[in-house]
């Protein structure tokens, strides 16, 4: 897979050709920094829901996640 | 304005990427609408992903009463899940749950939501509760996330809202970061004129430096808007021009600032002229960049019509510089926005061969347009200005010129003798004159014999003393003998008969 074909996966699949007129090391560190907005993106949701689960009763957060939350 | 856009767009792109501005250096390549492309993407990847997470979340709002839920959703879920959640609930339920938040919660939910998740539910809140909620953005300094809102609210509601904010530095900053830059001339409505003399006066204030935002918002207003705004700095006097124009060469926004000297008044165009910061050749090199790059000739020729000699000498100086190809640019634009006294105003600074350079491709234009350039010229009165650049052409261009002279009227013939006469260019038009048509000549010569003795002797002794008789002389011989004998006895009184007889 081409940095400019991973990138549009990134992007959810969507055609990215506003992004010819960039370079291969200026398409690795766009990777790079979609890639950190990400993972950032998903610590800060994860804590987000620990935060929510965390007034519930410690037994019945395990089974509140699955429920509510299943795909996290 | 693409410039200005830009700095906005990298701004939000970079916010979207949880990484400072300054790091995405490296995306210098993509212009503004890329930038922007590239952040509703990702900004529509991140969602998508996230949706899956949140779809049994918003389920469970059908369960349970909404005032309910407005708990849970404050005390509980948080304003970032909320966020994520609010699109996928029914909005007349997320309106009502919506409504039952406190403000400072909504306040912390709106700079985590995307408003195109939920246009609705924004479309359809109270303007009071706007009016509140942005009261603490103001006061949080969330530019970014109140211009994210502005394309999803009525205008109307905009406008109350804005009444209600005091901080003109918010409102300022906040436009910068509009999308919908055509909302921007409907909102000035609910901006009073002295609240926008206050905004310029502040964008010029050395502590706030907020000209990229003012010269962004300026760029989008309509050209009335424009050049009032443009006239209110130049009112407001020189140490205000001079930090506008400082900050666009600090920022390199002549892009955005060009637009706004074209709209203003000749009088603050006059002003503008004078400021010592724009003699500086670094600055008007910077502006003639601009002007070519963003074809910004319309906003910078007329700026020229208004520069001391001096001032419009350094402007010819590099405008001699540019190539051939911009150099038609610039014809153009003097033809299409009937600009061309401007032009001549810095051709005639130009040096001669640059001068023979333009002035040959002035005359390679198709007749529609020197028909224009000449009645422009007629009008202004600058046949004094054109003479000269005719006399100094090499015989081939000279005798493309005479055959645009000879399809002159007249009256405009008349006007070109009556400056000869005055300013001492005999010797200019005969240069031209010289290589007419025959029959051309000979008509050009007549009515040139037919004006008052005064002028006919000028004409006969400029001839004589510039060594240009021997090539005249044919053609006064073929004079009607009214006009030939008028010229004689005018030869004879200046002493000058052996010219004839020679």
């Amino acid at each position: 897979m081409s940095t400019k074909e991973q990138i549009c996966a990134q992007l959810g699949g969507r055609e990215a050709a506003y992004l010819d007129s960039l370079a291969e090391p200026e398409l690795v560190q766009l990777a790079a920094v979609i890639e950190n907005a990400k993972k950032h993106e998903q610590v800060m949701l994860h804590d987000a829901i620990n935060h929510a689960l965390n007034v519930a009763p410690r037994l019945l957060r395990g089974s509140m996640r699955r429920i509510l939350f299943p795909n996290d | 304005m693409s410039h200005t856009q830009r700095i906005a767009e990298n701004i939000k792109l970079a916010r979207q990427l949880s990484t400072p501005p300054a790091e995405l250096t490296f995306l210098k390549a993509l212009d503004h609408s890329q930038l922007r492309q590239l952040r509703e993407d990702l900004s529509a990847a991140m969602f998508d992903e996230s949706k899956p997470h949140f779809e049994r979340v918003a389920a469970t709002t059908k369960l349970l009463p909404n005032k309910l839920i407005a708990g849970i959703a404050e005390k509980v879920v948080g304003p970032m899940l909320c966020a994520r959640i609010v699109g996928l609930v029914k909005p007349s339920d997320a309106l009502d749950i919506t409504l039952r938040t406190s403000d400072e919660f909504l306040a912390d939910a709106s700079t985590e939501v995307d408003p195109r998740s939920a246009t609705e539910l924004i479309s359809r809140m109270p303007v009071d509760r706007i009016a509140k909620v942005t009261a603490i953005m103001v006061a949080r300094k969330e530019y970014v996330t109140m211009a994210r809102f502005v394309d999803h609210v009525a205008p109307e509601a905009i406008g109350e809202v804005m009444l209600g904010i005091d901080d003109d530095e918010a409102l300022l900053r906040t436009a910068f970061f509009i999308e919908s830059k055509s909302v921007i001339n409907g909102l000035l409505k609910y901006v009073p004129p002295e609240r926008i003399k206050r905004m310029a006066v502040l964008a010029g204030n050395g502590g706030h430096d907020l000209w990229a935002e003012a010269l962004a918002l300026m760029a989008h207003m309509d050209d009335e808007w424009k050049g009032r705004i443009g006239d209110i700095v130049a009112e407001e006097g020189t140490e205000l021009l001079t930090s506008m124009l400082e900050s666009a060469k600090r920022l390199e926004l002549w892009d955005s600032l060009m637009p706004v000297v074209a709209c203003m008044s000749e009088e603050s165009r006059q002003k503008l002229v004078k400021i010592p910061a724009l003699a500086d050749p670094a600055v008007l090199q910077a502006i003639v960049t601009a002007a070519n790059e963003s074809g910004l000739w319309e906003s910078l020729l007329p700026l020229a019509a208004h520069m001391e000699p001096a001032l419009r000498k350094t402007v010819a100086a590099i405008v001699e510089q540019l190539s051939p190809e911009l150099l038609l640019n610039i014809i153009n634009t003097a033809n299409q926005s009937e600009l061309w006294p401007s032009l001549i105003g810095i051709l005639d600074e130009m040096q001669i061969d640059e001068q023979r350079n333009v002035v040959a491709l002035v005359i390679e234009q198709p007749e529609a347009v020197l028909s224009s350039m000449l009645q422009a010229v007629d009008k202004a009165g600058l046949w004094a200005n054109v003479l000269p650049l005719l006399g100094c052409l090499d015989n081939e261009l000279r005798t493309s010129a005479a055959k645009i002279v000879e399809r002159l009227s007249t009256e405009t013939l008349l006007n070109i003798i009556d400056v000869a006469n005055d300013n001492g260019l005999w010797a200019e038009l005969i240069a031209v004159l010289n290589v007419m048509s025959d029959s051309e000549k000979q008509q050009l010569l007549e009515l040139l014999t037919e004006q008052p003795d005064e002028v006919v002797t000028s004409l006969i002794d400029a001839a004589h003393k510039a060594n240009l008789w021997d090539e005249l002389k044919p053609s006064f011989e073929k004079l009607e003998p009214t006009s030939r004998a008028k010229a004689e006895a005018i030869i004879h009184k200046l002493g000058l008969s052996e010219i004839f007889s020679s």
